[in-house]
């Protein structure tokens, strides 16, 4: 029964993907939920939230107002609290209950822009959705809103598409990875999402090139692709890694997409998590061992437009533990909540890597930089200390 | 009085949660029945949070989660997709030779509006798994401001699984709170005195059927407000009075509340001239052990923070400031007097938007409790998530040594919160 989920937890939530996308952006936020939503994204799903000064509200929604459609009455209570803070601007997120009544999230995000004229935004999440998609879909909104066309590009201007707190947790993984492609020559224009402003998503269309470092990403790159002809190369900058570099510098001559993958093999190693990291993880166990057979799944959505053949879709937990129990993989990569699928007993090698989007604040101290040494002993677990040096 | 109260009511705003904000969560109290299972019927999102808590907590390998499709959701109804989730989960636990006593089934806010027959499912799966009690609860803060928010209907989900016994004795029940008391409280000694053979708690019972005695007992003593529902229907259903007694810092109303359960139990009130004068010692010693330290409270942390507060304030320690996102009826009349006679003392709704533009005040103060420690800076913190089990006299005491150990040594909060578990 694909619905039915004994063992794990469920995964961050579509809302919980906006809020993450708006964090860094100086707006006001309103869950329109009771209170149990606002928790699961601030309690769980944003390892940035101690200390921060991000204004993420609750519209605290009582049944009354439910039923009486009180649409009124969460406007009025955004317009007080902007009143206060001052915001550059106002995003309205769905719940499950909006969903089930029906409110227009986006007829009241038209409603706070006329009463305030601020910009407004207003997203039909439901909770049924995942985070990936909420990035995606706040992604594309903000840059059909802020990007102008420009005249002239920045000369190896670049954009990252797709950094996000729930793939990348809170550690210097976003800052490291601009400072690789500074240090690769490029100029970052676009800090999408960590670290992103206003200004910046204003500028996007000044790059040259779009890296995609998470399936989040990808939407924005295709519409940045469609509205300013801005190529895009996918793929997360792994370690010393460099192949994303060339596939950068290829795609800055030829204009073409590119997307690092490779093909999936049933056999040896099972990588479960955000799919473009794995495709970046698979890439540098291949590197290594050529004959390693690996195979790539994600409990995120598989986008195919991304994906490589053989991998997999893994639509629930049930699907998961088939997976485990085949006896097909003898190594498997992916959160530490995954290794509570293992049966009594089980050979699997289990490497971990957390991801915010399951384990939440079990394990998001521990979540490695991706684009440093923290990254070798990783992988040195997967492929063993000999394959480790030996990098194709 | 400086604060967020407008026109003498709190205000109605958007809601901000602090990385302190929450408590226990309905799945945690649900959990307080022994040999029971949680099976959770919801949008995906909506279980998330209690599911990571439980994993945190090592309760995890008692709830499961059936997560609605839109499908279920637009069609009005998920009943066919209940079943099939519970028959799949049983036969599992049962394989793994885990059969609870119990499945108590949650939905969430977006059941009320469906409208399900809970009914017709709990005699349908009843019919099927004649060993096994099967009950609905409910995860809905939408319902928050009703008669029956989450936190009272979780409880009385909890005690309606108790079957009226025809054995009774002179038991003494502890309802509302839901950590046990503190096992150095009077209040054993004082029920024992007034002739209780035992003081029975929900978290004292490994089993169902162990479970089950509390429904032996003569008497229910209300220990938190959100107990009040459930023994009410006990009384009902199990015949079994019950007494307000809820937690208090006042010597007074504590005095006042031992005397009720006297009167209630029909024995002579004993005499509590030894515990009255520790107590007065007691808050003598701390008000000059934290000098000019001024307290901040939360009410997350205290249930009626009020009343707290007037216990503190009437032996001279000084309160900045109280948060409380609204007044509870049974601690109204503290609320006022400290309006009254303190009008120095701020109380400012934790949740409000504006605790986020607000400067932190409080950095040489103490808090009593996580979330007013976030919001007001405070570098001394009572690390005390929930009442913690203090009650009656030996409640003041232990909270006194508690408020003068915080004063002398500063905390960090971050890896305070690390170690807590909240849920929202």
């Amino acid at each position: 029964m694909e619905n039915l989920w004994i063992t794990l937890p469920a995964l961050a939530p579509d809302y919980s993907g906006v809020c993450s996308a708006m964090f860094d952006l100086g707006g006001i936020c309103v869950i329109h939920d009771a209170s149990g939503c606002t928790g699961n994204y601030t309690g769980y799903d944003e390892p940035r939230w101690y200390g921060s000064s991000s204004k993420i509200f609750c519209s605290a929604i009582r049944e009354i107002d439910a039923v009486l459609g009180r649409d009124d009455k969460l406007i009025d209570n955004i317009v007080k609290a902007g009143e206060e803070i001052q915001p550059t601007m106002y995003t309205v997120i769905g719940s499950p209950v909006p969903m089930v009544i029906g409110s227009d999230m986006k007829g009241i995000a038209h409603e706070l822009e006329s009463r305030t004229g601020l910009p407004a935004f207003g997203f039909d999440t439901n909770g049924l959705g995942l985070y990936n998609k909420g990035i995606a879909m706040a992604m594309t909104e903000l840059i059909k809103r802020f990007t102008v066309k420009q005249e002239e590009k920045i000369v190896r201007g670049i954009n990252i598409l797709g950094s996000n707190a729930i793939d990348f947790s809170a550690n210097e993984n976003a800052k490291d990875l601009v400072k690789r492609l500074e240090d690769w020559s490029f100029t970052v224009i676009g800090k999408m999402m960590m670290g992103a402003t206003i200004e910046q998503i204003e500028n996007l269309a000044k790059a040259q090139v779009n890296l995609v470092v998470t399936e989040s990403g990808l939407a924005a790159a295709k519409l940045l692709k469609r509205r300013f002809n801005i190529p895009y190369v996918v793929g997360m900058p792994f370690g010393n890694s460099e192949d994303v570099r060339e596939m950068l510098e290829a795609t800055l001559q030829d204009g073409e997409e590119r997307v690092l993958k490779d093909i999936s093999q049933d056999g040896e190693v099972l990588i479960v998590g955000e799919q473009v990291l794995c495709n970046s993880i698979r890439r540098e166990i291949l590197k290594r061992r050529p004959e390693c057979k690996v195979t790539v799944g994600t409990m995120f959505g598989l986008n195919t437009a991304i994906a490589s053949e053989g991998d997999k879709n893994i639509t629930s937990e049930e699907m998961l533990i088939e997976l485990l129990d085949s006896g097909v993989y003898t190594t498997v990569v992916g959160d530490p909540l995954y290794e509570d699928l293992l049966a009594e007993g089980s050979e699997i090698r289990f490497v971990q890597i957390p991801h915010v989007a399951l384990s939440s604040k079990l394990y998001w101290d521990k979540m490695p930089r991706l684009l440093t040494k923290e990254m070798d002993a990783f992988l040195e677990e997967i492929v063993g200390k000999e394959a480790f040096h030996i990098v194709a | 009085m400086s604060c967020y109260l407008h026109n003498s009511m709190f205000e109605d705003s958007l809601h901000y949660s602090s990385p302190a904000h929450g408590g226990w969560g309905v799945l945690k109290m649900g959990q307080l029945v022994p040999e029971s299972y949680q099976m959770f019927v919801s949008p995906a999102a909506c279980g998330r949070h209690g599911a990571l808590a439980a994993r945190m907590e090592g309760r995890k390998n008692r709830v499961s989660y059936v997560f609605l499709s839109e499908a279920d959701i637009v069609s009005g109804g998920y009943e066919d997709t209940l079943l099939e989730a519970a028959r799949k989960l049983l036969a599992h636990l049962k394989s793994r030779g885990r059969m609870p006593k119990v499945l108590m089934i949650f939905v969430s806010c977006i059941d009320d509006l469906l409208g399900t027959d809970h009914d017709a499912l709990i005699m349908q799966l009843s019919e099927e798994f004649p060993d096994v009690r099967f009950t609905f609860a409910h995860m809905n803060p939408t319902s928050t401001d009703t008669g029956v928010p989450p936190a009272v209907n979780i409880q009385n989900k909890d005690y309606a699984l108790l079957e009226r016994s025809e054995d009774c004795d002179n038991g003494v029940n502890l309802i509302g709170n839901l950590a046990p008391i503190r096992h150095n409280s009077e209040l054993y000694t004082i029920l024992r005195d007034m002739g209780a053979s035992v003081v029975r708690h929900i978290s004292d019972y490994a089993t169902f059927l162990g479970y089950q005695e509390m429904a032996k007992s003569k008497l229910n003593l209300v220990l938190a407000p959100t107990g009040k529902y459930a023994s009410v229907n006990m009384q009902k259903k199990l015949g079994i009075p019950f007494e307000m007694a809820l937690t208090s810092f006042q010597i007074d109303c504590i005095k006042e509340t031992y005397e009720r359960i006297a009167k209630q139990l029909g024995v002579d009130c004993p005499d509590f001239t030894a515990y009255e004068e520790e107590c007065r010692a007691a808050l003598k010693h701390a008000a000059q052990t934290i000098g000019n330290r001024e307290i901040i409270i939360d009410g997350e942390t205290i249930t009626r923070p009020f009343d707290l507060a007037k216990a503190l304030l009437e032996v001279g320690m000084k309160i900045k400031c109280i948060y409380q996102q609204k007044v509870l009826p049974s601690d109204k009349e503290n609320f006022e007097w400290v309006r009254e006679n303190h009008p120095e003392v701020m109380v400012l709704q934790p949740q409000h938007p504006r605790t986020t533009v607000s400067e932190k005040f409080g950095e040489e103060c103490l808090s009593i409790g996580f979330s007013a420690a976030y919001i007001s800076g405070a570098k001394h913190v009572l690390d005390i998530a929930g009442q913690h089990g203090l009650y009656g006299f030996q409640g003041i005491i232990d909270l006194m040594k508690m408020i003068e150990d915080a004063s002398k040594q500063e905390v960090e909060l971050k890896k305070l919160l690390e170690d807590t578990v909240l849920v929202v």
